[in-house]
Parts: C-alpha cells; sequence; structure tokens
C-alpha cells in the first residue's frame, strides 16, 4: 500500500512538473509575442539598444552627406565636387502604360519610343521630382497592332546626364 | 508528501530555469532577431495608414518624451562618432550645442508633437507614419543631440540618393506636410501625381545599385504604393535577418525599419478586414445627377418635399472584398432611421449597395441613392457609413448636412449675401443668403420680399403680385416694383449714394451707402433659436448662448440661457415649465460643446469649463432631447448620462 502511494506521488509530480515547464514555457512565448508584437497602444518604454544602434547609423549618414556641416581641409577644397549620375529603370509597363523610376535627378525630360519594327510613335514628359527618386510624368498609349514591340525610354537633363532603359511588350 | 513538495520545488527552479533562458536567449535586446511578418506587397494596411485620429498632440508628446528620458542637451557626453565630446564633435562639424531634442522642438511657436497632429489631421494620415518616419529617415525620435540638417531634412523629402537635397523643402513643418501630401495624393489616385509602381505587379529593386537585382512585388494597396514611392526598394533577405541590424550590401533599409519601427513602438501594420474611408460626396437636383445643389458654410440648401440625388465614393482600405452582403447604411448612431429616407432605400437602416457589385481593397465604391427632405423643412446632419452585414461596420463615416427651408425654391437662383455690386436685382424665386445661411432674403412668386430667420418670418413687405421685382437702384433706395413697374415698397433712402443691401450673419437686413448705414430692417439677432435635427446636438456639436434644442414634437426644449444656465423646458398647455438645470447662473457660460471624447461641457467665452456630464472616456457621444423628456447622452456602449426627467 505504502509503494502504491509513493508511486502515485511520483507520478503526480511528474505531471505537475511537465505542466509547470509548459506553462513557464508558454509564459515566455506569450511575454515575448505581446511585448514585442502587439502593442496594445503606443510603446512608451525607452528605445531599445538595437533602435539606438540603428539611428546613430541613420544619423551619421546624414552627417557625412551634409554639404553644410565639417570644416573642409585644404586637400577636400581641391577636390572636385562629386557629379550626380542618373539612373532609370521601368518597373511596371504593359500595352497601355509605362512607369520609371528615376535616381539622382530632379529635373528633366523623358522620351518614349515604341517600335515593333515598323512602326514607331514617340511620347514626351517631364520629369517629377519625388521624396528621395523622380519619376517621368506617366506614359499611356494604345499600340496600333498587334505583336512585339519595344520600349525605350530615355531621361535628359539640362546639365547633358542622361539615362535610359528598354522593355519588351506583347500586343494581342 | 516530502517527494511531491520535492518534486515539485524541482519543478518550480526548473520552471525559472527555462523562463530566464527562454527570456534571455528570446530577448530583443541581446539577439539579432529576424524580421516577422513583413509582406513586401502590403507592409502596411491603408486603414493602419489612415488613421489619423490614432493620437492626440497629448499623447505624441509623451510618446516622444518616452524615447528621449534625458536630451543631451549641452553635448556634455562622448561622441559615439568620436572627436571628444559631442559638443566639441558638433562644433567640428558646424553645429555647436545646445541640441534640441525632437521633444523640444518647435517651429513658429508650435511644438513637434503639435505639427506632427495637424499634418495628420489636414491630409488624413496617421501621425504614428509621421513618428516613424521621422525616425527612418533622420532618427529624431530617439536622438538625444540631432543635427539642424536632421530637422531640415526630418522626413528625408527632396533628397536625392546620389545628388544635394532640395532646399525648397528644409523645414521640419514643411518635410512633414510634403510627406503628407504626396502619401494623400497617391491613396487619392491623384491624376496628377505619377508614381514609378502602381497597384499590381512591379519589378522592385533590392538597392539602387541595379546589379544586385530585385524581384516582382505584388503591390496591393495605395499604402504600400506611397511608401515605394518614398524608399524606392524592397529589403533583401539578408536585411529581413534582422530587425534593425545590417544585411549585405545589396540591402536597403527604409521599407524595413518602417515596418519594424512601427511594429515595435505601435502595434500590428494589418488593419481590420472590412474598412472604408470616404473620398467625396455630392448632392444634386437631378436623377442624372449633372447639377449640383448649392453649399454653403457646408450645408446643402434643398427646398421642403424635394427629391434629390445623393452620391458618395469610399475607398475599400480593408482586406476584403466588398460584396452582396456589403451597403450604405444610416450611421451616427448606427442603424438610426433616418428623416430623409426614400422608398428607394433598401431597408429604412439600408440605404443602397455599391453599384459595382465587388469592390476589391484599394478600390473605390460609389454609392448612389435618393433622399426626399420632409415637407416641413429644417436642418439634418445625415450620416451614413459601410457595413458588411453579419460581420461588422467599418469606422468611416460621410455626413450631408442639409438645410431645407420653405423661403427656398430649388434651383437657387442666387446664394450670395450682397446686393449692389455684380448683382442689382432679385426676381421671384431668389434668394439671398446670409455668410452664415441661418437668414435668406427671398422674393416671393406672389411679390412679397421676406427676410427668414431659422425658417421663421422676422420681416416682409407688401405683397406686389406675380412677376414683381426688387432692384437696388444706384440712388441708394432700394425698391419693390410690380410687374407694371409700380412701387409697391421703399427704403425711402433715395438721394443717399451709391448702396449695397446686406443680408446679414446677426439675421438683420442693411443698407449701406457712402456714409455709412442708410436703413436697417431691424431684425438683428430677432430668431435666436437653433433647432437641430431630430433634437440632437452631434458629435463635437456646438450650442451657443440663445441657441435651443428641442425633441422632434417641439414639447420639450433645453435651452443655454444667457445667464449661463442650461435648462429644460417642458411645453404644456399650462404653459412652459422648467424641469431641470444644470445650476451654473452667473458662471459666463455661454457654449455647450458635444466634444469628441463623450464629455458634454459648458464653457465660458474663454473656455473655461463650468459644468460637465463628467463622460470624457465614453468615446464619439451625441446629446438628445428626447420625446419622452428626457435629455440623454449617447456614446458607443449607450447612454452615458441623463437628466432622468422623463414625463416631468
Amino acid at each position: 500500500m505504502k509503494i502504491t502511494q509513493n508511486s502515485t506521488t511520483s507520478k503526480k509530480a511528474i505531471i505537475l512538473s511537465v505542466v509547470l515547464v509548459l506553462v513557464a514555457a508558454a509564459g515566455v512565448a506569450a511575454y515575448l509575442s505581446f511585448s514585442r508584437n502587439t502593442p496594445t497602444t503606443e510603446d512608451v518604454s525607452a528605445p531599445t539598444q538595437e533602435q539606438l544602434d540603428e539611428a546613430q547609423k541613420t544619423k551619421q549618414e546624414t552627417i557625412e552627406n551634409d554639404t553644410e556641416t565639417g570644416t573642409p581641409s585644404p586637400k577636400e577644397e581641391t577636390e572636385p565636387t562629386p557629379q550626380s549620375t542618373l539612373s532609370l529603370t521601368i518597373p511596371y509597363a504593359d500595352t497601355t502604360r509605362l512607369t520609371t523610376l528615376i535616381t539622382g535627378v530632379n529635373t528633366g525630360t523623358c522620351r518614349l519610343t515604341l517600335t515593333d519594327g515598323t512602326n514607331t510613335l514617340t511620347q514626351d514628359a517631364a520629369i517629377q521630382p519625388g521624396p528621395s527618386s523622380s519619376t517621368c510624368k506617366g506614359f499611356s498609349y494604345t499600340l496600333p497592332s498587334a505583336g512585339n514591340w519595344t520600349a525605350t525610354v530615355t531621361a535628359t537633363t539640362e546639365s547633358g546626364l542622361a539615362g535610359s532603359a528598354t522593355t519588351a511588350l506583347k500586343a494581342n | 508528501m516530502k517527494t511531491l513538495q520535492r518534486m515539485t520545488t524541482t519543478s518550480a527552479i526548473l520552471a525559472l530555469i527555462v523562463s530566464f533562458v527562454g527570456a534571455v536567449v528570446f530577448s530583443p535586446a541581446t539577439s539579432a532577431a529576424p524580421v516577422t511578418g513583413f509582406n513586401a506587397g502590403r507592409i502596411i494596411d491603408d486603414s493602419v495608414f489612415t488613421d489619423k485620429n490614432s493620437m492626440t498632440p497629448a499623447s505624441i508628446q509623451n510618446f516622444l518624451n518616452s524615447k528621449v528620458p534625458n536630451c543631451d542637451t549641452n553635448g556634455v557626453q562622448q561622441s559615439e562618432f568620436g572627436g571628444g565630446t559631442r559638443a566639441q564633435y558638433g562644433a567640428s562639424k558646424n553645429n555647436p550645442a545646445p541640441f534640441t531634442c525632437l521633444k523640444d522642438y518647435s517651429e513658429n511657436g508650435k511644438s513637434a508633437a503639435q505639427i506632427i497632429y495637424d499634418v495628420g489631421q489636414e491630409f488624413s494620415i496617421n501621425p504614428q507614419v509621421i513618428i516613424v518616419l521621422l525616425q527612418k529617415e533622420q532618427a529624431l525620435v530617439t536622438d538625444t543631440w540631432p543635427f539642424q540638417v536632421q530637422y531640415r531634412t526630418a522626413t528625408g523629402y527632396g533628397c536625392p540618393d546620389t545628388a544635394a537635397c532640395d532646399s525648397q523643402y528644409f523645414g521640419l513643418t514643411n518635410q512633414i506636410r510634403w510627406s503628407a501630401r504626396m502619401f494623400r495624393a497617391i491613396l487619392n489616385n491623384s491624376p496628377t501625381w505619377y508614381t514609378p509602381y502602381v497597384l499590381g505587379n512591379n519589378f522592385i529593386q533590392w538597392s539602387p545599385t541595379a546589379s544586385c537585382g530585385g524581384s516582382t512585388v505584388n503591390i496591393q494597396n495605395r499604402s504600400t504604393q506611397a511608401l515605394y514611392n518614398y524608399t524606392p526598394y524592397q529589403p533583401n533577405q539578408a536585411a529581413l535577418n534582422t530587425e534593425y541590424g545590417t544585411g549585405d550590401g545589396c540591402s536597403a533599409y527604409g521599407n524595413r525599419n518602417f515596418y519594424q519601427y512601427f511594429k515595435d513602438w505601435f502595434g500590428s501594420t494589418n488593419g481590420p478586414e472590412y474598412s472604408a474611408m470616404f473620398t467625396s460626396q455630392a448632392l444634386y437636383s437631378d436623377a442624372a445627377r449633372t447639377t449640383p445643389l448649392p453649399k454653403a458654410n457646408d450645408q446643402y440648401i434643398v427646398p421642403p418635399s424635394a427629391t434629390v440625388y445623393a452620391t458618395v465614393t469610399a475607398l475599400n482600405n480593408g482586406r476584403k472584398n466588398w460584396d452582396s452582403s456589403t451597403s450604405l447604411g444610416t450611421a451616427s448612431p448606427i442603424d438610426r432611421r433616418s428623416a430623409l429616407q426614400d422608398n428607394s432605400w433598401l431597408t429604412p437602416q439600408r440605404v443602397t449597395k455599391a453599384t459595382a457589385g465587388t469592390v476589391a481593397p484599394a478600390n473605390s465604391g460609389i454609392f448612389n441613392f435618393t433622399l426626399k427632405t420632409p415637407s416641413t423643412g429644417g436642418t439634418y446632419s445625415e450620416s451614413f457609413g459601410v457595413v458588411q452585414d453579419g460581420v461588422m461596420w467599418t469606422n468611416d463615416t460621410t455626413t450631408f448636412n442639409i438645410r431645407s427651408s420653405t423661403s427656398v425654391t430649388a434651383p437657387v437662383g442666387y446664394t450670395g449675401h450682397i446686393l449692389g455690386t455684380t448683382k442689382t436685382t432679385i426676381k421671384p424665386g431668389e434668394t439671398l443668403l446670409s455668410p452664415d445661411t441661418y437668414t435668406t432674403l427671398t422674393l416671393t412668386n406672389d411679390g412679397i420680399l421676406e427676410l427668414r430667420r431659422d425658417f421663421a418670418l422676422v420681416w416682409a413687405t407688401p405683397k406686389a403680385g406675380q412677376g414683381a421685382l426688387v432692384v437696388m437702384q444706384a440712388d441708394g433706395n432700394l425698391v419693390l416694383y410690380s410687374k407694371d413697374m409700380v412701387a409697391i415698397w421703399n427704403s425711402g433712402t433715395a438721394g443717399k449714394g451709391a448702396s449695397t443691401l446686406n443680408v446679414q450673419a446677426d439675421g438683420n437686413l442693411v443698407l449701406y451707402g457712402p456714409q455709412g448705414y442708410t436703413w436697417a430692417s431691424g431684425t438683428a439677432y430677432a430668431t435666436s433659436h437653433l433647432n437641430f435635427a431630430n433634437g440632437t446636438l452631434p458629435a463635437e456639436g456646438l450650442l451657443r448662448s440663445g441657441q435651443t434644442l428641442q425633441s422632434a414634437d417641439r414639447k420639450y426644449t433645453v435651452y443655454l440661457q444667457g445667464d449661463g444656465n442650461l435648462v429644460l423646458y417642458s411645453n404644456s398647455s399650462a404653459g412652459m415649465k422648467a424641469v431641470w438645470a444644470s445650476w451654473t447662473v452667473g458662471t459666463g457660460a455661454s457654449q455647450l460643446i458635444m466634444q469628441a471624447d463623450g464629455n458634454l461641457v459648458l464653457y465660458t467665452d474663454s473656455f473655461k469649463p463650468v459644468w460637465s456630464t463628467g463622460t470624457g472616456n465614453k468615446g464619439s457621444s451625441y446629446f438628445k432631447m428626447q420625446e419622452d423628456g428626457n435629455l440623454v447622452l449617447y456614446g458607443p456602449s449607450g447612454y452615458s448620462w441623463a437628466s432622468w426627467t422623463v414625463g416631468k
């Protein structure tokens, strides 16, 4: 009888231990989940070290790129001013419209040339500046015939910078 | 038993160890955890992005304070970038101390918190979005010693990746406003704001370096489209492998950081499954919807017993399609029975369904419906919202403010308030409206020049018969002529010189000549009652001294008296009887405001509170003078305050 009692007690203790461990593990998971992912209102705790580290990199980049901070050394004064470069890509294109992403310049003009080898269409548009990049002010068109077409966009600035991109279109 | 105790103790210790180890291993402070839940095609839901009421100026300030517990104003700590103290480093970079942290920063007398809030309200952008933008672009939220350049280009607007920043966009307010303006333009799918990316499949690079490549991203909503217009790159896997850390040479961090800061600071970027944002409304006099009704002071002017044709457009900024279970319903409060219901409605509470049938997320639905004004005239504030029956109501509403006046015929020929400048005559059926739209001067079809204040006739000329004409003559005389040009009435001001007739906001009709006023109807403040539709003072409504709120059957009136007392009167055959009062005589109370927080407050002219219902935490509420004699405040969870005067 005593042995049986001890055995039952041990089993209960093991079960209880497992339950407690599971509860604790669930608690940790729940804490992490709620504290990291789903604040019910704004988080008014101090920023984490990761956030501060990332912020420091952001700030450093700003200071380094700012032309008004720092006292240039004689050597720096003799260096030529870095020239902008114009880069143009076509993120989206179909048989009726096409969009562009331009980096490096805020102003200028764009020209779209559509050709299937026989027919050629052209459209011009100004460059619209954005927060950190620019875009041509929209190209929309109707392709006059079915077949394989090539769309080429060229952007140019008054200072002579230029860039272009080409994409293929298939009109059914 | 001891064994059990021992085992229990052991288990508890083990549990603590697991907890500790788990906390240490998974703690955000000691690990480079990967970003979770980032969806490149849906970085944030439109409903979250445009939730302009997520924070108040005070809560924004509190948040900014929390992120900079100690601002190093004088730069006494060691610089993280070398060069001695922060003050010394700053001086070496043309930015000497003192440093002003964002929580303390102000422009033109307005704090950064207030600027963030105001711009959010102006463009309907979540202030949390603006806060995160300031952090991910210039680290301004957490910086304890920010440089001026960080404020100058606070949101990075007008700063091309490979060129100098454009000075026309410099300054904190300027930067935030340009960003919010751009976001709003893209959210509204403005035809004059071009974007590199569109809804649907786009090729998006990992970084400015084209050789790094990219992938096709299905942009699913306008907010995500707007974010890519800001930072035109998506984070690659190396960037996503760490919440805030560094990826590889092809990593770009703008959109990752936006997502991660937002999630850590404000919670999920996911909104509700069903959500709507109203983008336009219009009211027409014809079913073809070609002739818009006149509008003054945000009120449509509609004659009584008229059928008018409404159109509202709402953006589906939720996550699911609107379908056959989606309709426009009466709102504020929801499922209210409208006074302007028309037989064409689906039910008294369900107005119509979207014309397109199904409206996918990020697309707009158009709801066309008909309203019918009652024969008695009145002022109505009719709100509608999008409801997914059996699921939920969306949280935005659109409100038609309508004044239906017996003295107005449609279409109104003239809604200016001055006669004698560009216009010199009033023809039958034409109306002049005071700037506040509460006073009308109309030449009726039978030739009476009538002045009405809040629908009540306060002054009139003799009848001149059909075909009459009112002329503001060059000699300064205002004359009512019959159709045979016989003067029936005149102001007796001939010879006073070129004059103008003004329908003033105070209810007075006044002739002004070169030497000042020459004649007046003497009706200033002749009627100061303002009867809100159905006896309801809506959320954020204002009742001024001398104005009343009446039950729909006009048996009960709550009156903000000139002595500062707010009194509820019962009107019976025995006369008026006061049944409830705020007991604020002599306090100077002059305005009763139904605040957005649910509190109903009596204020003086200088906004000193003298009485309130004490319901400031009940949410958007309205104040109702009921036909049962009870004065009740209703909030989202039912009534929150009452005068308990039923039947008195």
